[in-house]
């Protein structure tokens, strides 16, 4: 496999109240993004625990984004 | 409280060795309110583990649980299934809950994931520092209320050794000179005399030096056959 | 201060020039990191005859020495009078008390009690401190030793007790300030015969410390020597005043030594010849004993000072300029 067949996959922590927001709205104006990116919804960023991510990289996925 | 923190983890790993099993145990009491081996630190404790054990080739099955308390039986009998499934404990409490799990569960093997560090108190967020030696012979009162045994580096009875600058100790502009603690808030009392008294040898006795000590409260004990 | 019958609490050497009413000279001689006896044989060669007597350090700066006792009796072979060190650093009760004894069997007679330099700052840095007593304790304990026959549990000393005249610090500059004078009058309120102060370089500092000294009336009852001590260079002088705890250094001693190297000032070791080297050092070191002599003459006008301490330590040879140039030279002969 090279670097460029490799599908890396993403996990996006995603505040309800704008970056999942935004994401909605990218997604209503039919823009795209990538498949391996996995938004998942937070209700606010405040949440995010280092056990989050640390859950989420055990879990196999090369990286982690939070936004919001 | 008991202040501790955690030991790295490459130690621990040294010590886990090639176990099968093993069960990172929790302590919800002292060492989850100095974020060293609450319910959290447990499992990143476990996580981290098992992500080390993968990359090394040797996967290890690690759980974690976390009780109210390592340093009582009572809660220590909830976990004693999870104890005796597990090849090794990583006990997460202090030097008090490692010897309790070893105590009360005979046929488990547990190692320490902290080091029991001091009794103190969080200063400040992040930041906590050693307040009391445990001397068994308090002298607060003669102190204002600042202890020398546990926060003067050499536990000087009888004022400032000539170590004291600007009101840090000599060993490190970090530490605070106790006795400068101590005059000032004596100064602000108006109970500066206290500190002409000439202090004896302290009576170690009652510290560790004793050997290791006991309290023993009768008015509190279930006595069985009293007759 | 109780005495005994010849009038003299131990009739050594310091305790009778003081007595006599003599400016006290007191030496130091730091133990080799070694069992060599000729190490301590030269550093007392230079020191004979310029001195009362000579502190043998314990330990300093919690680097493992020779014992100070066994230097000591090493000292006396050689025809001086030590003054050994004692910290609570690296004994408890037990130990001091029992090196104590067999230290006044072996005839040494002078005491300085010390709490001891931390062990963080020597070569054992992992090792584990004692502290069993402070040093104010300390002088007490062998003050009960001497005077009251009894150990520090209480019990009686059985036969021959160990005697010394008993020496404490002061560190008239360490903070908080305004306590050292009453930690002083503690000190020989629980028994000190004599002080050594911490090194001396701002005499008008050291004037004002006296004075409150002179008005808790304590130099009467104790004989107060002022620390001194030669520079070797305007660095040395600068990184005392920055990083020593309880020692002052005045601009004007630093200018002095810098003067002193005038020729030199703006070049580095690096560029200078090994002779340009050796010239600067020289001028410095010469610098540095005419400002210990100046001290120690402005020191002696000090209403209540019975003497100085000549801290000289790897540097034995600078005393006898130094006592011979302050007009000390020579010292009392006392019987």
């Amino acid at each position: 496999m090279t670097d460029t067949d490799y599908e890396y996959q993403i996990v996006a922590y995603s505040c309800t109240y704008c970056a999942y927001n935004a994401a909605d709205l990218a997604g209503g104006l039919r823009m795209q993004y990538p498949s391996q990116v996995k938004i998942v919804e937070i209700p606010c960023t405040g949440r995010i625990d280092i056990l989050l991510p640390l859950k989420a990289i055990e879990a196999g996925v090369d990286g982690v984004m939070v936004a919001g | 409280m008991i202040t501790a923190e955690q030991k790295p983890l490459a130690e621990i790993q040294g010590l886990l060795g090639d176990a099968k099993k093993v069960l990172v145990v929790g302590c919800g009491t002292c060492v989850t309110v100095c974020f060293a081996g609450g319910d959290r630190e447990a499992q990143i404790m476990a996580a981290s583990l098992r992500m080390a054990s993968k990359i090394n080739g040797h996967p290890q099955e690690i759980t974690d649980i976390t009780v109210q308390r390592q340093c009582e039986w009572e809660y220590l009998d909830e976990i004693e299934k999870e104890i005796a499934d597990a090849d090794i404990v990583l006990s997460l409490g202090c030097g008090i809950g490692v010897q309790a799990i070893a105590e009360h569960f005979p046929d488990t093997w547990v190692v320490p994931g902290l080091n029991t560090t001091f009794l103190g108190m969080p200063t400040e967020q992040g930041v906590w520092e050693e307040r009391c030696a445990a001397c068994g012979d308090c002298i607060l009162g003669l102190t204002g209320g600042i202890c020398p045994i546990a926060r003067c580096s050499k536990s000087l009875l009888n004022g400032p050794c000539g170590g004291s600058e600007d009101g840090h100790c000599e060993i490190d502009p970090e530490v605070p000179c106790a006795w400068q603690l101590i005059y000032d808030r004596l100064e602000s009392k108006g109970k500066l005399d206290l500190l002409l008294e000439i202090q004896p040898p302290k009576d170690w006795s009652k510290s560790r030096d004793g050997g290791p000590r006991k309290i023993v409260r009768q008015d509190l004990r279930l006595i069985e056959d009293e007759a | 201060m109780s005495e005994k019958d010849n009038g003299y609490l131990v009739g050594s050497n310091l305790e009778k020039v003081l007595r006599e009413g003599h400016f006290a000279v007191t030496g130091e001689l730091g133990p080799p990191q070694s069992a060599d006896p000729a190490i301590i044989r030269e550093k007392a060669a230079f020191l004979k005859g310029y001195v009362d007597a000579v502190n043998i350090t314990d330990n300093q700066t919690a680097i493992v020495r020779m014992s100070s006792i066994g230097a000591g009796l090493l000292a006396l072979k050689e025809g001086l009078e030590p003054v050994i060190q004692m910290t609570c650093r690296d004994r408890n009760r037990l130990a001091i008390q029992s090196d104590l004894l067999g230290a006044s069997a072996l005839g040494l007679k002078n005491l300085l009690c010390l709490t001891g330099d931390h062990q963080i700052f020597g070569n054992h840095p992992t090792s584990k401190n004692v502290y069993d007593m402070d040093s104010l304790q300390l002088v007490h304990m062998v003050t009960e030793m001497r005077d009251k026959g009894i150990f520090q549990c209480g019990d009686e000393i059985k036969g021959q007790t160990a005697s010394f005249l008993v020496g404490a610090a002061a560190a008239p500059f360490a903070d908080p300030t305004a306590f050292r004078p009453l930690r002083l009058a503690k000190k020989i309120r629980a028994g000190a015969n004599f002080i050594q102060t911490q090194l001396v370089y701002d005499v008008k500092e050291f004037a004002i410390y006296m004075e409150k000294v002179r008005e808790l009336g304590v130099h009467k009852e104790a004989y107060i020597l002022a620390g001194v001590g030669p520079l070797k260079s305007p660095g040395m002088a600068k990184y005392m005043k920055k990083n020593v705890p309880g020692i002052l250094v005045p601009d004007e001693v630093i200018d002095r030594m810098t003067q002193a190297g005038k020729e030199w000032i703006g070049k580095k070791a690096a560029d200078l010849a090994p002779e340009e080297k050796k010239a600067r050092s020289k001028a410095w070191k010469t610098e540095g004993i005419q400002v210990c002599i100046d001290l120690i003459k402005d020191i002696k006008k000090i209403e209540g000072v019975a003497g100085v301490h000549i801290m000289a330590i790897e540097w034995e040879e600078a005393v006898k300029p130094i006592v011979e140039g302050a007009g000390l030279y020579p010292r009392p002969e006392v019987k």
